[in-house]
């Protein structure tokens, strides 16, 4: 393969590499979106309005986990004449909430340094 | 029933029973507010096609639970999965090295039964390497249910990895003395197999009685030489001979777990010595001696009996092992009391905590102690039957 050859990408690799990539990310970012009390389907539309879409069975069993690691407190109440269970961070959630942006922030710096701008190459 | 209430259903059958209507309630809101939005979206209300639609997207009702399972979602997980893969391909190389050895020793003995031969071996290795795949995959899942981490993956030595050369087929071959061609070219220099396995080699001399082979329906001896092979390493290790690192110590969610033995095993220390000894003699003449059916099974009843005994006695021994963690003990412990499908189903709400992982694996030691009784009940049905079966007139 010459350098002015474009090489094509696996698109099944990139899907999984991808997934991996994001996947530890997702934990910081529900964390963050619940600092404001929310009910998991109101959750998960943040969190795709932000760009971060996240299916259902994958978000409820991470609350429950986050919940049973006491960074989440939860309740049920009614809304929409319906109970709906209500998530927001516990004062262990917010504490882990600001040393995990801390490491998130730091990661970002280094890659920063390391990474070729879009479409550069080396 | 509801399309809705029969998935819900199937998603808490699979669910530990203290959480699962608190995790369908939340469900069934997700699910019904993804009925509402839709049914908005469209104006008007959503088809039976639809509705399943929308739950097929949350995912099937076995792989939904899963996700809310306490332990982890594999059997075995990628830092024990080389560790598997390297004891499987190693314990399925010895079979295959035993079952070739006995099946040539066959050869020998009687050459016209060839293809019978080859049959049983084949038929035998099958057997042999389903279980070995077994143990070993049951050992693994252990550690993985309940968090258990060997030290030895931590605190390798590199002059214990001369092990690893056994993971190669290829170096097998060449011990051996076999080109990869297949063609013999004379053994290795070292006289056997690297390691120190030198002794694996069966003289000449020894293999001499298999010559006398008599034409028989099947060679029992094969099956005495694992439960030899076995029993030998057991008793080296019951005695102390055989170091196994590594046993009496684990890490359980980051802090170590020490194991204590309980004062049954000083209790049962000899009686269990000599009957493993006194297996081993028996499986010697079914190896020496593998015509001699009815000796071998007059000898292997009252053996299995003392085994029934003892499995017996240790299964209602009460305290098996206490596991400690900063001065907290947990007792490892059955009983019959275990032996109960609601018992087992337990296995799945104990978590990784010390007293969940003692009650667990007191529960699995149960189970095996309950198959090992019915795996002697078995043998000694079976050694009456070779012992007291009217003898056939020939073949």
């Amino acid at each position: 393969m010459t350098g002015s050859t474009r090489m094509t990408i696996d698109l099944d690799l990139f899907d999984s590499m991808r997934m991996e990539l994001r996947r530890g990310s997702l934990v910081l970012a529900v964390l963050a979106r619940l600092t404001e009390e929310r009910y998991g389907y109101t959750l998960r539309q943040a969190l795709a309005a932000d760009g971060l879409e996240m299916e259902e069975s994958t978000l409820y069993p991470l609350l429950r986990r986050l919940e049973t690691q006491g960074l989440l407190h939860s309740e049920w109440r009614e809304e929409e004449k319906r109970k709906k269970r209500f998530y927001r961070l516990s004062p262990m959630g917010v504490a882990m909430l600001a040393a995990l942006t801390t490491e998130w922030r730091g990661i970002n710096a280094s890659l920063d340094k390391i990474l070729p701008l879009s479409g550069e190459r080396r | 029933m509801d399309m809705l209430e029969t998935y819900l259903d199937a998603v808490a059958a699979q669910l530990p029973r203290d959480a699962a209507d608190d995790i369908v309630a939340e469900l069934r809101d997700t699910l019904l507010s993804q009925f509402e939005e839709r049914e908005e979206a469209l104006g008007r209300p959503l088809t039976d096609e639809e509705r399943e639609d929308v739950l097929r997207a949350m995912g099937h009702p076995l792989v939904v639970a899963a996700r809310y399972r306490k332990g982890p979602q594999m059997l075995i997980g990628p830092e024990l999965f080389p560790y598997w893969l390297f004891a499987v391909k190693a314990g399925l190389l010895i079979m295959a090295a035993v079952y070739a050895l006995t099946m040539m020793l066959k050869l020998v003995g009687n050459p016209l039964d060839a293809g019978q031969a080859v049959a049983q071996s084949f038929h035998g290795l099958f057997g042999a390497g389903l279980t070995v795949i077994g143990l070993v995959t049951l050992a693994g899942a252990i550690c993985e249910h309940f968090g258990l981490r060997p030290p030895y993956l931590d605190t390798w030595r590199v002059k214990d990895l001369e092990i690893l050369k056994f993971g190669d087929p290829a170096r097998w071959a060449k011990h051996l003395g076999i080109d990869a061609s297949g063609k013999k070219t004379g053994p290795d220099e070292s006289g056997g197999f690297p390691g120190g396995f030198a002794g694996m080699r069966v003289p000449e001399e020894r293999a001499a009685p298999d010559l006398r082979l008599k034409k028989l329906g099947g060679w029992p001896g094969s099956e005495a030489l694992f439960s030899l092979i076995g029993g030998l390493v057991f008793a080296a290790w019951w005695a102390g001979l055989l170091h196994i690192p590594g046993l009496g110590r684990y890490e359980l969610d980051g802090g170590v777990v020490t194991v204590a033995a309980g004062p049954v095993w000083v209790a049962l220390y000899l009686p269990i010595l000599a009957y493993v000894l006194v297996q081993v003699a028996v499986d010697s003449v079914g190896v020496l001696q593998p015509a001699a059916i009815r000796l071998r099974a007059a000898l292997q009843i009252p053996v299995a009996l003392v085994g029934i005994a003892l499995a017996w006695t240790i299964l209602n021994a009460g305290t098996w092992f206490v596991l400690s963690r900063a001065g907290v003990d947990a007792p490892v412990g059955g009983g019959t009391s275990l032996i109960s499908v609601r018992a087992l189903d337990g296995l799945h709400d104990l978590g990784r905590t010390l007293q969940g992982t003692a009650t667990g694996i007191g529960l699995i030691m149960t189970w095996v102690l309950v198959i090992t009784l019915f795996s002697l009940g078995l043998k000694t049905g079976k050694s009456l039957w070779q012992l007291f079966a009217p003898r056939r007139s020939g073949r």
